[in-house]
């Protein structure tokens, strides 16, 4: 027990001279949880509900005292906890601690250099999924072509298009409608290409 | 003439909203509106466009920010006096680049 005491304090004193010296990232957090319970009627064994916890931790990060930037970060730490419990009706216990960029990024707050930001998972289903962006120059061009040979169809080859790209109609437009909007909803090389092909077999 | 709604990224900035609407307007579709509404109960940032038979459109699309903190006549003005010899297509409401943005655009 002795040496265990000596040894803790020891590992004390050293984490406290090394936070003593130089820039650092000093965290530490704590939580005690009790629970008991000891109803009973008094004449056989009463039943008994125990919990007992406790927790402590502590980070400490050295750095170079620099200014963090979105790239170069030695202050982002985290230190959380949760409990529940439905012993005595609903308890819970939350416990969230964070620092430096990371503290900034999963509040969805810009960081610098980033220029897609909030990147946070909760801004991005906060959204609806995007289906209209730009295309590289050469895709355009190739979405361009096919909309000048799309001008010269029918309806009937249009769907014929769709047909042998094996593109359904959008609900409430004509084949020709729709297959504007698939030319339209190209926008990576494998659905170009598919569409490229329905078209050459019309010819 | 039916209508096509298709949505933009949220993260992505002005000039990326104006190149893809370009494009788009280059593909026989012509910008009717902008912005930011609801789509599967989740906010979307969307654009609206006409379908025509016919080429593009004489002149591109131009999308300009205004200043959210100015008044309404602030705003106004700032809205006739960028036209400049153009005509405003809509003003309107977009995310661009993650904020919420008064959008004019302009041909």
């Amino acid at each position: 027990m002795t040496e265990e005491y000596l040894y803790r304090f020891g590992l004390g004193l050293l984490l406290l001279s090394a936070a003593a010296c130089g820039p650092r990232v000093v965290i530490s957090t704590g939580t005690t949880i009790g629970l008991k319970a000891t109803p009973g009627d008094g004449y056989t064994r009463p039943p008994q509900v125990t919990l007992g916890y406790k927790r402590a931790e502590l980070a400490l990060v050295p750095t170079k005292g620099v200014k963090a930037t979105a790239a170069n970060d030695a202050y982002s730490t985290l230190a959380a906890i949760h409990f529940d419990t439905q012993w005595f009706g609903k308890t819970e216990l939350e416990s969230f601690l964070v620092t430096g960029i990371a503290a900034r990024e999963i509040q969805g707050v810009r960081t610098a250099g980033n220029s897609r930001a909030p990147t946070s998972k909760e801004f991005q289903t906060a959204f609806a999924l995007a289906t209209l962006g730009p295309v590289s120059d050469t895709l355009q061009a190739r979405r361009e072509a096919l909309i000048a040979q799309w001008g010269e169809l029918s309806d009937g080859q249009a769907q014929r298009v769709l047909d042998i790209g094996e593109l359904g109609a959008a609900a409430g437009k004509t084949a020709k409608e729709s297959l504007q909007d698939r030319i339209l909803d190209a926008q990576d090389e494998a659905s170009l290409m598919k569409l490229e092909s329905a078209f050459n077999r019309i010819r | 003439m039916a209508v096509t709604l298709r949505v933009l990224d949220p993260a992505d900035n002005l000039a990326n909203h104006q190149k893809a609407l370009r494009q788009t307007e280059s593909l026989s579709f012509r910008l009717l509106s902008i912005s930011v509404g609801r789509q599967n109960g989740t906010t979307a940032n969307l654009v609206c466009f006409l379908q025509q038979a016919s080429g593009p459109p004489a002149a591109p699309v131009s999308l300009e920010t205004i200043d959210g903190n100015r008044d309404q006549m602030a705003q106004q003005a700032v809205l006739n006096a960028r036209a400049a010899g153009r005509s405003l297509v809509c003003f309107g409401s977009l995310y661009v680049a993650g904020e919420l943005r008064n959008v004019a655009v302009y041909r």
